[in-house]
This record gives structure tokens, sequence and C-alpha cells, in this order.
């Protein structure tokens, strides 16, 4: 097997042109498959001496976090604490402090579990990911890049994501079975347009409910543009279930999740909203 | 008695080499030259080998030799019966054994083994013991057993006519658990190599390094005294390390190559490679008086056995002696049975049988309490066994049985209504989540909100332990122990420590005895070639029984010591002579003493030494095959639990907030042990309750693995808070007794009561999932309408 | 390939196998062992080593991956004539039992408060929530670093 490190995006997109390679981010999800036996890459790109993928940078209209960001270094981050609170706050408890210092946002993308801790808050912020392929770059909402099956050709880089700066409210809650190194069954994200009293535009995002997270047009639909009280909350309830169990049908886990999810989502939107239901 | 080492916090021997990494633990050592050895093992369940194909295996360059059933001398091995082949021909488990491959490099072992072409009859599979047990399956070890049943004990006591005619409240359930891994942190691995003397050394992690010999012995067709298994760090055992794993395996390749051999499991093949827990079925029936004593139960305990015997008699023996819990109740009836399936084979887990009735019997407790009015304390506090009460076998307790003084202990802590805020919190850790941890970020507004649907609940848990083999097995301990010449001692024991802290206990207890300090002590155990055999590091035995051998020995040394000072200082008696902080000499006279050093070397010159060999036999009796009566176990150890949780009725999470622990031990020989054992029982206790399972599909394990087979970490445990009662055993060393099983048993019934506290719904079957809890309280709105 | 990294203060020139874990290397061709495999899918924490001041799962790491980083191992923390502080509260605490995770339960507490002296309980919850040990409860290994916390002179 060959293993390039490659010291600028040029130089590994250039490699993935050329050879049959895997791009290696934290490796955290690749490594084990290696070891099982999973994948056999011919070849591995490692982007992990690209000082360039790890930036999280402020831009006018976004926030651009590099592929190669560790959720270690996200969740320390003002910046995204600020502009965007549901991403931050899923990088708090996904897995351990061990794997987040390795475990990359990219990587949360390009290996896609259907409970990848970072694409639900992603989703509901309404980030783009910002893609280097064959053709050159390319920007592409996050929520279209996971309908795509595969998510992206070998040779394309993950070059980051953008998130808009549109000053939402968001946060996130998860579902696992432990307090660390858990695995969510259920996670949501939620992310919120405030007017005074009214919410405007609401996302919703849901991971561990189906092959890949997606975002509820549903759900959106159904929550926006309305006045922000308990009642807001409760309906969001009642609607995440319904999506739920659509989404579920008849899997072994829907009779569990289609229930608990209710839990999750008032613990998501607990995050910004205080007790009575009206923000601050 | 006044104690100056013993009771005390002494830092353990073995403490330092392993804060810096030095301790070796069998992965870490190898020897030059080795081979890899890898397993094959049988994916199906129940089947037949036709034929194993090794050529193409052996044909890979680097692949030294492909072993098979007909390569082992003797093929079996078994802590009860001889039932488990070394490598099989005849499967009844997944995970069995076929062949192993042995290579120069460990990658080579592992693609040979995937070489190695086994050819398979596959034959019908039991899973469920109930099924098993009817007589037109057919049995799984017809040379033991007529029938799939390995074993049946019925306890008959008292009339239960009379004992349901008294009852004006009963109470009936089926209760269930599941098959739980011991899930030690150190994979099993072995070092095998025929030495100079052309002895076979082992050099494994076991419970029992003298069980190991003999069972290499045999198989292999040598004698005992060729056999040399000596214990590295055992990383965590909790009677997973107490059947054969790779050991033979490992000799016989060492043996038939003359080449080192190592073999180290991945998680995966651990799993694969030592016992379970038994799942068992519970059904309870229980009666009391409507002033709450109990006056009949009725329990019929079915337990898995899985493929192989291993420990399972004793098992179920220890469920159905324990089935009443620790109250007095004049008629009962409890059958048990063992039933082999087609399951991964279950054996010792700490608790030992025990750990599965403590569901049952205190889950009985709580509905009575609540059919007849009274606090959960109330009822428990009426039937507790006292000195003098007589068990379900017949057995008057006599000594110490201090249950009264650790409910009477954990009493302030099941005031209901306390809101545990209030406490202060010792260590608050694990409490929030954690969101608000660095600096200059947001602070999360409230989680209020989330908290409305979350609810609280407290729960107790009482749980008797009988410690020892039990059942008239003789439960031997030995030890030799040597004063040197400059006034140091060493004690040798079999004894394995397994992690807990045996080995400070001894080098306590000689220090004690000698006036010494326990760093001038050396212990070494787990060394055939050099320690008498002491039994397993199992049944909460070895702080008892070997510290009881320890201590036999260290007198008899001390008493030739006495004699020869006493004849020295011209003292009329030993009775007159002490040993005091490296001093020996005449009691109340400072003019004739002397360094305790000085006084072993002049008798070393005189042709004096100072060693002693000896042995300590705990007895119980055999119980009456018909009638289950009998005195069992000594001596027994008692504990209540005070759980606090929170149930989320949203999403159907428990977290446990706190749980206070009072343990009854004897005698603390040293607090940070107790404690320590007390923490490590409470979480493995919490972790049985609520989170761990195997997964089992048609024999086979899903959930291989420690992000599937999830046990708790540092953030899913609470505060604990440890006591002890002291009411010293008349029988154990400085009247201590065993911690180590009891320990975990009470934090089940504590944690699941408490959920009933918090949410109303009684869970009956482990582990208490979110699942299961939104399905009850989805049944109880029902029920509501 | 050849990779270049620094152990313990020691630089190393290896030439390895672009698919072999840090942690196979560091064992078997460095021969420090302290560093254990527990599950081989980091879940356990007693493969964590400190790469360049982060605590990681060595047995999720390629070797080539931390080429020209800066590790730390057990063996490069503290000995017998001069304890790291963690180690020493470890010690006295008991917060030692079978002592397979204690390599790495050590290298989390030291990393944390390296970073911070004074971690809040909960600050040390979570540095230690990706070890996991079977024996102890936590509870010990909980209090020795908090032990240290207090006294925060490491």
């Amino acid at each position: 097997m060959k293993y390039f490190q490659p010291r600028s995006v040029s130089e590994a997109v250039e490699l993935a042109r050329t050879t049959e390679s895997s791009f290696l981010a934290g490796g955290t999800d690749l490594v084990l498959h290696m070891q099982t036996g999973k994948v056999q890459p011919k070849a591995l790109i490692d982007l992990g001496k690209i000082a360039k993928l790890r930036e999280i940078i402020e831009a006018e209209d976004y926030l651009e976090i590099g592929s190669m960001a560790t959720f270690a270094e996200i969740g320390q981050s003002n910046l995204v604490s600020q502009n965007a609170f549901a991403l931050w706050q899923a990088c708090q408890t996904m897995g351990s402090p061990q794997i987040r210092n390795k475990a990359t946002l990219g990587g949360n993308l390009g290996n896609c579990s259907p409970a990848a801790d970072g694409l639900p808050p992603l989703l509901a912020l309404g980030a783009e990911v910002h893609l280097i392929t064959r053709e050159g770059e390319e920007i592409i909402p996050l929520a279209s890049l996971l309908i795509s099956t595969p998510l992206v050709p070998q040779d394309t880089l993950i070059r980051g994501f953008r998130i808009p700066r549109k000053g939402l409210q968001s946060g996130f809650a998860k579902l696992g079975r432990r307090q660390a190194l858990a695995i969510a069954r259920l996670s949501v994200a939620v992310a919120i347009e405030v007017k005074g009293k009214q919410v405007g535009k609401v996302s919703v995002a849901l991971g561990a409910v189906g092959r890949r997270a997606f975002l509820s047009e549903t759900l959106g639909l159904a929550l926006s543009g309305q006045e922000l009280n308990e009642a807001w909350i409760e309906k969001g309830v009642e609607e995440v279930q319904r999506v739920v169990r659509i989404a579920l049908g008849d899997r072994a886990s829907a009779p569990y999740k289609r229930v608990a999810v209710a839990g999750v989502f008032r613990e998501a939107v607990a995050s910004f909203i205080p007790e009575g239901g009206s923000m601050v | 008695m006044n104690t100056r080492v013993v009771g005390s916090r002494v830092v353990r021997e073995d403490a330092w080499g392993k804060v810096f990494g030095q301790t070796k633990f069998p992965a870490d050592v190898n020897l030059p030259d080795q081979l890899y050895g890898v397993v094959v093992r049988s994916p199906h369940p129940h089947a037949r080998v036709r034929s194993v194909v090794i050529e193409q295996a052996m044909g890979l360059p680097g692949v030294v030799t492909v072993l098979t059933a007909k390569d082992v001398p003797s093929n079996s091995h078994g802590v009860l019966f001889r039932d488990q082949p070394v490598l099989a021909e005849y499967i009844r488990m997944v995970g069995d054994p076929i062949a192993v491959v042995g290579a120069e490099t460990l990658e080579l072992a592992r693609a040979a083994a995937n070489l190695v072409v086994v050819d398979y009859e596959v034959l019908p599979a039991v899973f469920d013991p109930e099924e098993a047990m009817t007589p037109d399956v057919l049995p799984l070890h017809p040379a033991l057993r007529p029938t799939n049943v390995l074993y049946h004990m019925p306890i008959r006591r008292g009339s239960m006519v009379e004992g349901w005619a008294r009852a004006d409240v009963v109470v009936e359930q089926e209760y269930s658990t599941q098959h739980v891994d011991h899930a030690f942190l150190q994979p099993e691995a072995v070092l095998a190599h025929v030495d100079e003397r052309g002895h076979m050394v082992v050099q494994t992690a076991t419970q029992y390094a003298h069980y190991d010999r003999g069972e290499i012995a045999q198989a292999l067709g040598l004698r005992f005294s060729q056999v040399q298994v000596k214990t590295m760090a055992v990383g965590g055992a909790f009677g997973g390390r107490e059947d054969i794993s790779l050991q033979i395996m490992a000799a016989l390749m060492a043996w038939t190559t003359l080449r080192p051999v190592k073999m180290e499991n991945t998680r995966e093949e651990s799993f694969y490679s030592h016992s379970k827990r038994h799942p068992m079925k519970m059904h309870y029936k229980t009666g009391a008086t409507k002033d709450g004593k109990l006056v009949a139960m009725e329990a019929r305990i079915v337990g898995d056995a899985g493929a192989y015997a291993s420990w399972s008699i004793n098992v179920l023996r220890k469920s159905a002696v324990h089935a009443t819990g620790p109250y007095e109740i004049p008629n009962v009836s409890v059958d048990s049975y063992a039933v082999f399936t087609n399951n991964p084979f279950s054996g010792a887990m700490r608790g030992f049988g025990a750990a599965q009735t403590v569901l049952a019997y205190e889950s009985q407790m709580d509905l009575l309490a609540k059919a007849l009015g009274i606090s959960p304390l109330e009822i428990r506090q009426r039937n507790m066994f006292k000195v003098g009460s007589t068990t379900a076998t017949g057995q008057v307790l006599t000594g110490s049985v201090p249950l009264d003084q650790c409910l009477e202990k954990i009493s302030p802590y099941l005031q209901s209504g306390v809101d545990s805020e209030l406490v202060q919190l010792k260590l608050n850790i694990g409490e929030s989540t954690p969101t608000e941890a660095e600096q200059g970020t947001p602070t999360v507004n409230s989680r209020k909100l989330s908290h409305r649907m979350k609810r609280r609940g407290i729960g107790l848990g009482c749980a008797w332990y009988g410690t020892g083999y039990g059942n008239g097995f003789p439960d031997v301990s030995s030890a030799f122990v040597e004063i040197h010449d400059d006034g140091s001692a060493t004690v040798l024991t079999g004894a394995v420590d397994v992690g807990q802290g045996s080995n400070s206990i001894y080098a306590q207890i000689v220090a004690e005895e000698l006036g010494l300090q326990s760093e001038d002590i050396c212990v070494y155990t787990g060394d055939t070639d050099a320690t008498p055999d002491s039994g397993t590091t199992a049944a909460t035995r070895q702080t008892y029984n070997t510290g009881n051998a320890v201590l036999k020995a260290v007198r008899q040394a001390k008493v030739r010591l006495l004699d020869y000072a006493a004849h020295k200082f011209s003292c009329p008696t030993a009775e007159g002579i002490e040993l005091e902080a490296g001093f020996i000499g005449v009691k109340g006279d400072p003019s004739r003493r002397m360094p305790l050093e000085d006084m072993v070397f002049q008798a070393r010159l005189q042709g004096e030494r100072f060693i002693s060999a000896e042995s300590s036999t705990a007895l119980s009796t055999p119980v009456d095959l018909e009638t289950g009566q009998g005195a069992p176990y000594w001596p027994y150890a008692f504990g209540c639990q005070m759980a606090e949780v929170e149930v989320d009725t949203e999403t159907g999470l428990v977290r446990v907030l706190r749980v206070v622990a009072v343990h009854d031990v004897g005698k603390a020989l040293n607090p940070t042990q107790v404690e320590g054992q007390i923490a490590g029982g409470v979480t493995q206790g919490i972790g049985y309750a609520l989170l761990e399972e195997l997964e089992l599909h048609e024999g086979k394990i899903k959930n291989p693995a420690f992000s599937s087979y999830l046990i708790p970490t540092a953030l899913d445990v609470p505060n604990i808070e440890a006591f002890f009662v002291e009411d010293p055993e008349c029988t154990g060393p400085f009247g201590a007794k065993g911690l180590g099983e009891p320990a975990m048993l009470p934090t089940i019934s504590a944690v699941i009561n408490a959920i009933n506290n918090a949410v109303g719904v009684r869970i009956t079957s482990l582990p208490a999932t979110p699942e299961k809890i939104l399905a009850a309280l989805a049944d109880k709105k029902e029920e509501l309408g | 390939m050849d990779i270049k990294f620094v152990v313990n203060k020691k630089p190393y020139t290896l030439n390895v196998d672009p698919r072999e874990r840090l942690i196979d290397v560091l064992r078997n061709r460095i021969g420090l062992m302290g560093t254990k495999e527990g599950c081989g899918e980091g879940e356990c924490g007693a493969c964590t080593v400190i790469i360049d001041g982060k605590t990681v799962n060595s047995c999720l790491l390629l070797a080539a991956q931390a080429d020209g980083c800066d590790i730390t191992t057990i063996e490069g923390v503290g000995n017998r004539r001069s304890p790291h502080p963690v180690q020493k509260a470890f010690v006295e605490v008991g917060a030692v039992q079978c002592g397979f995770c204690t390599p790495g339960m050590v290298l989390s507490a030291k990393n944390l408060l390296d970073k911070i002296t004074h971690p809040s309980d909960q600050e040390i919850g979570i540095a230690m929530s990706g070890n996991l040990c079977r024996c102890t409860g936590y509870d010990k290994i909980l209090r020795a670093v908090k032990r240290v916390a207090e006294e925060g002179d490491v």
C-alpha cells in the first residue's frame, strides 16, 4: 500500500486524480475498517499535514470550517459557538476526548454513518459543502449532497463546510445509551430564525433515523412562521414523532424511536429556549 | 483487637509498577523465535466436523503448524467435568475452537487461519433452556446426562400448604436476566515454551494457576512437576478466567514444535473464549401476613448453562440457596435447574448465581411492601436474618450476621422527599452535560424544560452472599512463610491477585504479626513452581481463606521465633516475648530487646530458621439432594444499598445519580481496598441493571465489541458513598470476611426499585433498557385509561 | 516508508508499513509495553498516548500519521524516584486495581492537568471519559485526579 502525505490541497487533489487512492482524514473510522478488512485501500492520501484544511475562518456571510478541523478544535472554537451553536454542542459529546482529538468533520461526512454526530447540526444550519472535484471547485448544499450515492467520487476532496451566518438560534441533542462513548441512537438538530416573539424559518435535521442524516422539510414547514411559545414546542414534539414514524416504518427500532424522539427534540430546543417557551 | 498495619490504608505494593506502565501482562512478554498461534473457531452453534483441510494453510510460507483434535493427546478440560474439548470435532457452540495455526508472524497466522477449510455437518440447535429441558430434545452431553438438564436442586422447607394458608398477601411474578460478559479489559494472552529443563512453562493471566497446570498436564500427558504455570499481571477477571481459554492450545503447540508460542485474543475472540453470566428465568411467588412477616415462598429458577458445564452446578446451587434473600421464611420450595443449550457456555461471574436472584427477591420485597402499605425498609427489617436465624436450607446462622446494622446505617438515606440536590455531593462528577465546560463560550440557558419530563426516585436493595466453594467441597488455602536473616519476610502462596489487591492484604497480615511494615514483606504468588496451591481467586475467598492460611503460617513461624527468643532472653515462656516495630524482646523490659534482624541472624548461626508451611480449610456441609437441607456456605456476607435515579419519561433513559452502599466486611483489613471493591461492584451492578446485554442470534454474538457491548464510562457512575460495618467474623483473619462479589449485588435491585419509585413501573427483566421502560410506561398509561 | 517521530523525548527513524498502527510500532518495534490494547477500536482508551499535547487512541492511528510528531507514552511520565503527581495520587488514593487501564488513565489525567491546572469535577469526568475501567468503578480514579487538581502544582 502506498502512502502519500501532501502538504497542499492542490498536491492532494493531483494525487487523487493520478492514483487510485482513498483520502485519510483523522482515521478513527478508516483505520478501524482497515483492521477488520472492511476496506482495503490501494493507497492513502493523508490529509493531516495540510494546515489549510484545519482552519476555521469567519467570512462575511459564512463561517468556513476546514474538513480536517477536529471535533475537539471545533468544540473549542468561539466562532463556532457563536455562529453554529448546535454544531458546537455536537462536538462536545461525540465519542471520547481521544476520538474528538483525531476525528474530523470532513471525515464524519466522508464516512457518513447514519449516526454521524456532525451532520444533523450542519444540515439544520443550512451548511454547504465545499468540494474540489475533477472539474474544479464546487459548493453544494449538504442536504443535496446527502442524497447522492456514492456521496462523492473517490477523487473528490471535501475541502470544508460553509455555514451561513444568519444569526440562527440552534441546538443539538442526541440519545445515547451512555454519557460518553455513545453512538447516537437518535439525534436532533434544530435551527430557528427569531423575529421578536415569532419564529421565522425553522430547520430540523434528524440523525440515526434511516441510512443517513436528513433535513426534514415537513418539520420545517410545520414549525416555521409561528409564535414561539410552549404550544410551538408541543407541536414540534408531535410533528417530529410523526416524521420519525414515517421514516422508520416497520423497522425493529421504530416503536421506541418514534416515541423517544420527543425527549431528544425537547432537549435540542431546550438548548436555546428557557422554561416557559419564550425567548429571553 | 488493636491492630497497627491491618486495618490501615496501606498502599498496594503493585500500584507503582502499574502507574509507570512497567507491570507485565501476558501480552507484554515475548521470547526470541516465538511462533504466533491463531485459533480457527466454529461459526455454527451445533455441528459435527466432517473434515479439516489444512494443506492450503500449511502451504503459506511461514506457516509452521496447524493443530487439530487428532493432535491433542487428551482432548478435554473443564472445571467440574472435562466436557470441553481443547480442539473440537463435535461443535456445541459458536466459537468452539477447531484448529490452531502456528506461524512466524501474527499476520501470517491470521491469514493462514482463514485458509483452513472445515467441512461441517450442521445439526439442529437449541437456544431456549425451557425447550432444551423437554425430553424430546436430544442431549448435548449424553455421556454426562441423559437429558439437557445438567442439574436440579430442590429446596424443601416447612409446608407450602400451611405457608400459603397463613399468607394474607401473595405476589407472583416472573423475572429474567441476560447473558453478560465479564468485559475485563485485558484480553486473554499466553506465552508458552519448553524450557532448558524440558519443562512446559506457561505464562498467562488466570484466576488459578494450579488448576491451569493440572489441565495442561492432563491434556498433554505430562506430570504436574513438568508443567509450570506462571501468572503474569491479571487484567481483571471477575470469574471469566476460571476456565481454560488459550492455555492448552499454546502449550500443545510449544510442546509439539519446541518453539515458544504466543497467543493473544482480539476483543472479539475474547468474547468467544470465556464463559458468560447465566441468563436466568425466575418464577417467584411470595406470601406474607398482614403484619409483614414472610410466610411462604416458591421459586422456579432455570439457568442457561450454554454449551458446557463449567461451574453451572455450583452457580445454580448458589441461586437456590440465596433465592429467599437474607430473610427468614419458614415455608420454602425452590427448584433450580441448569440446562445445556447451544448458547455460549455460562460459568462463573462475580455474584455467581446470587446476582440473578437478587433481582427477583428484592423486587418481591418491594411488591409486598406496597401491597401491605409499609415501607421497603420496614418489610426488610421485619424479616431480615439475625444471629440465630434459620435459612431455607435449614442452616442456623451463628456468628456475624449484621444486616440489621447495615440497614440502620442506611436508613437516614432512605427518607423519601429528601432532595438530592440538597445533599452536598463530595464528588459531583457526571452530574450535567458538558456544554458549559469551556471558557469564553456561551452557557446553555436552561435545561429545566427537558427536566420537566424527568422523575427522580430512590430504591433499596439488600443482599446476602455465602462465600467460599461451599457445599462440603474442601476449601483449602496454603501459604509458606520465611523470615529472613535481616528480619524481613517472604510469603509464598498460590492465590492469584487478579487486581483486587490480595497480595497487599497478605503483606499486611504478615507485617502485623511480625511487628513490621508491609513494605518489609515480599509477597510472591501464582507460580506453580514456587508457591503452594491455594485455590482459585473466586467465591470471595482469598482475603478470608488464604488470609487465614497466611495468618496460620506466619504465626507458626512466629511461635518458633518467640520460643527461640524466650530462650535467648531467659524468659520462662514465649508469652512474655513481643515483636514490635522491628524489635523483639521481653514485654515491658526495654533492656531485654534487640532488633529483629539481629535475633534472626543469631538464630541462623545456630542453625535455627523461621520457616513455615500452613493450610487453612473452610468447612461447609453438602446439601441433601432431595430437600436441599444443609449448611452449604460459611461465612455469609451482607449488605444493602440505596440508589437514586432519574428517569426520563420521554426517552426512557435512566441515570443513576447517587448510590449509598453499606457492607458487612467483618473487619476492613484495608479500608481503601474495601471502598475500591464497593465502587467497582456498584458500577458493575449499574452496568448489569441498565446497560449490559450480550445479544445473541442463534448462538452467535451480535455485539462482541466494546462499541456495542456497553459497560459504564466515568460519566455514567454516580456519586458513590461507601460505608462498612465491622462485626467480626470469628473464623476470619482478624475478623475479616470477603467482599468482592457481595459489593455488586444490592445495586441491581436498588436501581430497579428506584426506577419503580420514580415512575411507577416495575422492570422485571434485565437490563432495564429505555425501550422496556417506555413500553412499561405506555402500558401503565393504558391501564390508567 | 520512512517516518520520524520523537517518543518520550527520544528521536526515532523507522521504516514502517503504512498499514501499521502506532500501537503496534510502539509495542513491537520500540518495545514500549506500557501502552495496552484492550479493544482495538478506540473504545477502551488503554492505548492512549499523548501526541503533540493531545490524547489519542494509538490503536486508531497509523504510525505514518504520527510522522513528525512528538509522542509521550506512559514510559515517558515519571519514575520511582520522581513520580508524576498523578501517578503518586493514583497510588496513594487507591485508584489502581488490575492496572490494565492505568497507563491510559494516567496519561489522560496528566494531559488534562497540563492544560488546566485546577479543573472542575466536570472537566475531570469528561477528560477521563474515554478510558474504560472495569475494576474500580472510576470512583478512586476521579478522586485521585481531583486531589492533584486541588493541589494544583503539576
